[in-house]
């Protein structure tokens, strides 16, 4: 199913949201206002046969019962979230209304997934420095957490794990995104897989003959960003594939977790990968630097600009596959979308700043206070009685 | 002191004092909004008045006298493109404003708090909140840029 568009009504604290994908599509706004509920459901009515093969191969029955498939699909308690009577919960995909208890009836289960969803607390597939298997986690754990997880060991165990070098890697990433991630995310160290005892781990070296460093010594960052670097990989296949397998969406919750904005930077050069690919992209966040390379890539497609100019925010060499990736994604369609406190969503793709819009104009908040802030300095400045003027 | 005073005291412009927003063009005046244009008293485009005096100085646009509480304040305006490119020639203005306040123009330097705003012409706005460039239009006391001013 090629979904242009999903709505969600009175799900959990959604009302409406009603987004239409672009190539790129970035959800914004406050905590709790239904961001991951949304690009869960996305998951689900995408990936619905996928979900349910997974959930049983794993020994985990619902009883085709749809509060009992919320629980182990969100985590447990979430079955709260859908509500029945006159005011209903409903999906919406392409404007046409599905029955949800579909979503609990055993379908024809599929091997295939369609959407590869990267969780926020994707860290959590991580114990020990090597990834957890799917019946590791307990109920109460979404599936999402649990799938991107299983998936993280079986790229360790079928693909990468027999390699000890996993940091740099020739065959997946592209010089210039080794050169930079080296740079501002590993600092020069390599991402290795050791052996301690019989156990395999992944650890950091500096060199092959330095001593290891475990995951629990690793920084909070390096923490974050290695199980979203496993993602990546299985994502960005080697030899001379471009997608891996049936996958046509990447939902990354969050891609700036724990991370600086130099490192947010290449993890967004990443995403321009991923797009070039012919990957459609969500994800969700809480910074504005993501905003930034969004109102950039808008502003050089309203322009006409050339599409290097979008290499020059990321600060890369201007190679010529780097100039095939900016000018591919300078094609692609971008939508950013406001959840607000209320429970409903807004279009914000055009990110005017001077938008009498609030939301608009504040990119969903993420740049409202940085503005609240400028407006206090310079009230400041100016008082008492002019003292800016001395500068 | 009200506006018109300050401005009629002050020999350089004295004779470019217009009621209400008069002094500003048309699509410039259409873009400063006040809940009650009654307390917008009156304006005057130092830019023009000053253009022969000092042809070649980064002039400063427009002066606006605004009601605000029991007295009027001197709202300062200037109309220009919002990209980053254009943050150095802001900077010089606002200097040249606040000199000229500060040396020629004491009467409405006095009414003269906190307001110093910049105002996009038409071209869309490239200056973010949270970018470098915003921080340092506040940290001289620069607002904006913005599409419309709300004055209150």
């Amino acid at each position: 199913m090629n979904i242009t568009s999903l709505k969600l009504e009175r799900i959990g604290q959604i009302q409406t949201a009603d987004i239409s994908f672009g190539d790129l599509t970035v959800l914004v706004g406050p905590q709790a206002t239904g961001k991951s509920i949304f690009l869960q459901f996305l998951k689900l009515v995408a990936d619905t046969g996928y979900v349910h093969d997974q959930l049983r191969k794993h020994g985990i029955d619902w009883k085709r019962s749809l509060p009992e498939f919320l629980d182990v699909y969100l985590g447990e308690g979430m079955r709260e979230l859908w509500h029945n009577g006159e005011q209903a919960s409903t999906i919406t995909v392409n404007n046409e209304p599905i029955d949800a208890t579909d979503l609990a009836r055993p379908l024809r289960r599929s091997k295939k997934a369609l959407v590869f969803y990267i969780p926020a607390q994707r860290v959590l597939s991580l114990a020990n420095g090597w990834p957890r298997p799917f019946t590791a986690f307990s109920s109460e754990d979404p599936f999402s957490v649990r799938d991107f997880s299983e998936t993280f060991r079986i790229l360790m165990e079928q693909e990468l794990g027999r390699t000890d070098a996993l940091f740099p890697k020739t065959n997946r990433l592209k010089k210039e995104y080794r050169d930079l991630l080296s740079q501002h995310v590993f600092g020069g160290f390599g991402l290795r897989v050791d052996r301690h005892g019989s156990q395999k781990r992944l650890v950091l070296r500096h060199t092959d003959t330095s001593k290891p460093i475990p995951y629990m010594a690793w920084s909070a960052g390096q923490r974050e960003f290695v199980p979203l670097l496993m993602g990546l990989y299985w994502l960005l296949p080697p030899a001379k594939v471009k997608r891996r397998g049936e996958i046509e969406w990447v939902v990354i919750e969050e891609p700036e977790m724990g991370l600086h904005p130099n490192a947010i930077s290449v993890v967004l050069l990443l995403v321009m990968e991923l797009l070039w690919r012919g990957y459609r992209v969500c994800l969700s966040t809480h910074s504005p630097h993501v905003l930034d390379v969004v109102w950039a890539l808008r502003t050089i497609q309203q322009r006409n600009a050339d599409s290097t100019r979008l290499l020059d925010v990321f600060e890369v060499v201007k190679t010529e596959p780097m100039k095939r990736v900016a000018n591919d994604v300078c094609k692609k369609k971008v939508r950013v979308y406001y959840f607000d406190r209320d429970g409903w969503t807004k279009d914000i793709s055009n990110l005017d700043p001077g938008s009498q819009d609030a939301s608009e104009a504040g990119w969903g908040g993420l740049s409202e206070f940085s503005g609240r802030v400028n407006d206090v300095v310079a009230s400041v400045v100016n008082h008492p009685q002019l003292p800016g003027f001395d500068q | 002191m009200t506006f018109r005073l300050a401005v009629e005291s002050t020999p350089s412009v004295a004779a470019f004092y217009r009621p209400g927003l008069q002094a500003l063009s048309k699509h410039d005046a259409q873009r400063i909004h006040c809940a009650n244009s009654r307390r917008l008293t009156g304006s005057v485009n130092v830019d023009v008045a000053l253009r022969a005096a000092q042809p070649h100085a980064k002039r400063w646009d427009y002066g606006i006298g605004l009601r605000r509480g029991n007295g009027e304040v001197a709202v300062w305006v200037e109309v220009h493109p919002a990209s980053s490119t254009s943050i150095a020639v802001m900077l010089d203005k606002l200097r040249w404003l606040k000199n000229w306040l500060q040396t020629q123009a004491p009467a409405l330097h006095k009414l003269t708090q906190d307001d110093f705003y910049w105002l996009s012409t038409g071209a869309p706005i490239a200056i973010t909140a949270n970018s470098k460039h915003a921080k340092r239009l506040a940290s001289v006391g620069l607002r904006g840029p913005l599409r419309v001013l709300a004055l209150k």
